[in-house]
This record gives C-alpha cells, sequence and structure tokens, in this order.
C-alpha cells in the first residue's frame, strides 16, 4: 500500500492459479473500500498463476446455473471448480492485508529498479516444420525449428525502507507460468514464488513481505522444449526458478536508490472484447462427443468437446467487460489485464510506454483465459492455447486491445523522477584519502631502480 | 512467515525442501553472539544518499500479508483437479 497524502494505491499479490472478478475481486475491493476507504480502481489484485494453488479458479460458484442440465453436470461436476469457502478465505484474507497495510504505513524511502533473468523461462510455443505452431513439442523432436516467440526477462522490483535503513518490503514483477509445482507435483505449495521469496529473505530480512505479481505469461514457462538434457525433478525447479528471479531481485534492491516516488496515479478502463464463437457445426459435434465417455472417444478430444459445449453456453450468457488498470509509483507503471496474455503483448506495452519503468501484470482482477497473438491464431499458428475453450475464447485482436487500452492510460500520466544518488564532492588538490581528491600515495610515478 | 507456512503445512510428511526454509530463518543458534558485521537485512548502497529532489514528501508505504492455505478439500487433491483440461492433456504441467 503507498500512499502520498493525497492517494493511495494498493498492489494485491496472491498465490493463487487466477482470480475472478466477480467472485473476489469485486468482493475484495468492496470490503477494502467500505473498511479503510481506498478506492477499487486503486487496487490491483494479481495472481500468481500458481499452479499449486487452492481450489479458486476455473469453473466459479453458479457460473454455469444459467445452462441446461447436461452442460451443468459437465461444469460443476466433471471439471475443475473453485471452493466456495475458500473463495470467501481468500477474499476475506486479502481486504484484511491491505487494510493492515494501510494501518501500519509509515514515511519509506522507495526505489525502483529492472534487473535481467534470462535463465529460467522460455516459450512454450514452437515452430514446426509442417508449419504449424505447437505447445510444449516435446523434447528432442527433429520436427521443432525453433522458438515461436520471445521471453521478457526482466525483473521489475520497487523496494520500502524506513528512517532507519529497516526493510520494510517489495514487489517483484516477473514473467513465467508458476508451474514448477514442488514436492510431489501435487502437493499445495506457493510454487517457484516461494523460493524467490526465500531469497530475498534471506538478505533483506526472515520475515520481510514480497508482493509477487505475474508478467505476460501466457505463453511462458520454466520448460525448455529445445533443452537436451534431462529435466530436473520439480522441487529443484521451483528452486532454480525462484532462486534466481529472487537473487536478481536482491541485487536489484541493492542497486536502487531509495528515495522520494511521486506521484501516485491510478486509472482503468473496461473494454467489451467480443468472443471466438464456435461454429453451430462444431458445438453439435462436441456435444455427439462428450456424451459419450473419454474412454470411447480419447480423453483429450473428449475434454476439448466439454470446452467447447461450456464455452458455447459461456457466451449464450454473455462475455463479461475486461478491466485494464494502470497504477504509477513515480516512475514505474504497472499495468494489469485479467488475462492469461501471450508475452509479446507485454513487450509491445512496454517498448511503446513513455515510464522508464513499465511492468505488466496479467491475471490480475479476473480472468478472461488465454490471448493468443493474431499470428498464433493464424494459419501458422495453432497449439494448445489457441483451441477454443473456456479458458480461450476472445478475439484474436483482444491483446492489441488491451495493450491499446494500457497505453492510453498511462498516456494521462506523467513518470516522476526516479530517485539519483547524491553526487560526490567537487574534486580537490588538497592531499587526502580516497574520495574527491588523488591519494597521496597512489599519485606517484613507477619507480625502477 | 505465510507463504513459507503455505509451502510447508500442505506438504505430505514435510518431505520437501519447504521444511529447510524454517531452520534457514530461525536460525540454528540463539545463543550465539552476533557479530558486529551482521545486520538483520542488507543495507542499498545508495540508502540515505539520495539527492534531496524536488518539492515533495516521502511516500508512506505498508506492507502485510495474510495465510490462504486451504484445509484438504473433500474432492480429493484439488491441485491435481485444477491441472485438467491444462495438464492433464499436456501429459505434464507447464
Amino acid at each position: 500500500m503507498f500512499d502520498d497524502g493525497t492517494m493511495r494505491v494498493a498492489l494485491v499479490g496472491t498465490d493463487t492459479v487466477d482470480i475472478f472478478k466477480e467472485t473476489v475481486v469485486d468482493p475484495a475491493r468492496k470490503l477494502i473500500q467500505q473498511r479503510c476507504g481506498i478506492s477499487p480502481q486503486a487496487v490491483l489484485i494479481g495472481a500468481a498463476h500458481n499452479h499449486s494453488g487452492g481450489p479458486i479458479g476455473d469453473v466459479q460458484p453458479g457460473q454455469y446455473d444459467h445452462a441446461p442440465q447436461f452442460v451443468q453436470h459437465l461444469a460443476y461436476e466433471e471439471s475443475p471448480a473453485a471452493d466456495r469457502g475458500y473463495l470467501q478465505r481468500v477474499i476475506e484474507q486479502i481486504a484484511a492485508a491491505v487494510c493492515e497495510a494501510n494501518e501500519n504505513r509509515a514515511e519509506a524511502y522507495c526505489g525502483v529498479a529492472t534487473g535481467i533473468e534470462d535463465k529460467v523461462a522460455f516459450c512454450r510455443r514452437l515452430r514446426m516444420k509442417n508449419g504449424l505452431t505447437y505447445t510444449h513439442p516435446g523434447q528432442g523432436n527433429p520436427d521443432i525449428i525453433g522458438f515461436a516467440d520471445p521471453i521478457d526477462p526482466q525483473v521489475g522490483v520497487v523496494g520500502a525502507w524506513d528512517n532507519n535503513g529497516r526493510f520494510l518490503g517489495c514487489v517483484v514483477n516477473f514473467t513465467c507460468h508458476a508451474t514448477t509445482n514442488p514436492g510431489s507435483g501435487s502437493d499445495a505449495s506457493a510454487n517457484w514464488i516461494h523460493y524467490m521469496e526465500r531469497v530475498i529473505r534471506g538478505a533483506m530480512g526472515a520475515e520481510v513481505p514480497v508482493v509477487f505479481l505475474q508478467g505476460a505469461a501466457g505463453d511462458v514457462t520454466q520448460v525448455d522444449n529445445l533443452s537436451p538434457y534431462a529435466y530436473p525433478l520439480n522441487t529443484q525447479w521451483a528452486q532454480f526458478v525462484g532462486g534466481r528471479v529472487g537473487a536478481e531481485a536482491v541485487k536489484e534492491l541493492l542497486t536502487m536508490v531509495p528515495g522520494r516516488l511521486s506521484p501516485l496515479n491510478a486509472a482503468s478502463q473496461l473494454l467489451r472484447i467480443k468472443p471466438r464463437v464456435p461454429s453451430p457445426e462444431h458445438v453439435r459435434e462436441a456435444y455427439a462427443l462428450v456424451r459419450q465417455s473419454p474412454e470411447e472417444v480419447g480423453r483429450t478430444r473428449w475434454v476439448f468437446a466439454k470446452e467447447t459445449v461450456m464455452l458455447d453456453a459461456l457466451i449464450k450468457e454473455g462475455i463479461p467487460e475486461v478491466e485494464v488498470q494502470a497504477i504509477q509509483l513515480g516512475p514505474a507503471v504497472f499495468v494489469s489485464s485479467p488475462c492469461e496474455l501471450f508475452c509479446k503483448f507485454g513487450l509491445d506495452l512496454k517498448a511503446k510506454s513513455h515510464f522508464p519503468h513499465t511492468y505488466v501484470v496479467a491475471y490480475a482482477n479476473g480472468y478472461f483465459g488465454y490471448v493468443p497473438t493474431e499470428e498464433a491464431l493464424g494459419p501458422h499458428g495453432g497449439g494448445y492455447e489457441t483451441r477454443l475453450t473456456s479458458d480461450s475464447f476472445l478475439e484474436p485482436t483482444a491483446g492489441a486491445q488491451m495493450v491499446q487500452a494500457g497505453l492510453e492510460l498511462i498516456a494521462r500520466m506523467q513518470p516522476g523522477e526516479l530517485p539519483t544518488p547524491q553526487k560526490a564532492p567537487p574534486f580537490s588538490t588538497t592531499p587526502g584519502g580516497i574520495g574527491a581528491t588523488a591519494w597521496d600515495y597512489g599519485n606517484l610515478p613507477p619507480q625502477l631502480d | 512467515m505465510i507463504r513459507r507456512e503455505f509451502l510447508e503445512r500442505n506438504t505430505l510428511l514435510g518431505a520437501i525442501a519447504g521444511v529447510g526454509a524454517r531452520s534457514f530463518a530461525d536460525g540454528g543458534n540463539a545463543a550465539r553472539e552476533t557479530s558486529p558485521l551482521e545486520s538483520a537485512t542488507f543495507v542499498p548502497e545508495y540508502f540515505g544518499r539520495a539527492e534531496p529532489g524536488k518539492e515533495g514528501q516521502l511516500l508512506k508505504a505498508g506492507f502485510a500479508e495474510r495465510d490462504i492455505t486451504f484445509p484438504p478439500m473433500s474432492r480429493g487433491s484439488t491441485t491435481g483437479a485444477r491441472c485438467e483440461p491444462r495438464c492433464l492433456m499436456m501429459g505434464r504441467c507447464g
């Protein structure tokens, strides 16, 4: 929580897979406004896209109540679903955390810095010799040509210290699916973010809060399909990703210049984005398939058919508006999207931003599934994220629309100055020690006698 | 504290590396005297040495965290459930 005396903004990171606007974000923002008066527009609530978190994502309570009984069965009984009690717990805890942060806010020296970590994340979509693009085609596949898209190696960090140099906490932004799933693979955890936090706490203090905001990681994970070597075990992998991101964050915390950050700003825009609608024939075929058993038709075909049927019901109910938000902290701005944005959109937004530090936060303030690039949805695209499902249904221009909306929001904001270190005192010819004078043991010619 | 517990308390038999985080953070020998070279936190190179800048005051900042650990659910492994269709379809999570 940051407060400049006239405005307060809150950045919330949750160790969840995704969060829906209607069932988590709106209720949490409402509680926050009631309890501590922070405007909903100034509260960003992000999900780490943690695949080993609690039951919060996918089918929401009541989401398919309008649909025929058979579709309700597919959604509520045959699909991963959020737990009503857990949703309420997360809402309460988000509100409690923001209100506690609001209560304990104190004057702080804040800094912003951006590092680079380019060895832990990879595009999981690869161009193939058949002209298409596949998701996870597999190590050693001879038909792979190369990665389809770039990654975003930036590690964005905002740190805060009190007047005595005590570290208060930090916000970290990085782009990589949280799919390392430490432990047995099905244990619940905060995923690699736990190890990132552990590294930061090792340097900065054992109990310091670390807020993690996931980037545009729709097509970026820890899996390198081009690696010739066997993948590590889950926990090792989580430690590798989290350890390196955490170490980079620590480097930036030590390098940034803590000082005044201003101004604060928050703005958001609601977009009405059209869906990609499955054809009537596609829906008919899907119904025919999903009425059979997965064993009869094959699990993959059955799951995609189920998804088509569910998407058909979702679209008939109407697609809610998509929120794009921008929150400014002086020279830094966080631009959020409630989608699994492909990485390229995040890079586009950063390239066009006039802020020296632009951080893209995906999976925030809602959830609308994957947003592939138009190229990925074109004749040379393809792969898991491009299939029509309840997790991928926005029109091909959705990503461009969100980038444009984000740029319009930040165009109204003027970046604040980045704190800079004090200049060294003027050089003096008076003999003295090391500093702004020549060292009188060092400014001597060589001796050869 | 909370993210560490989130990892540890949901781990079968404490068999994963989160257990190591407890000893890492709690310290192994409370009686040991602290060296004057040790501090609770690393301090940035330029802490306290920023240019005062233009008019304006310091931001106020506040941080807090809460536990969102969940109890075992009746429908079996919720995280496993989460991974369908994404992960089951791909045969792996990632």
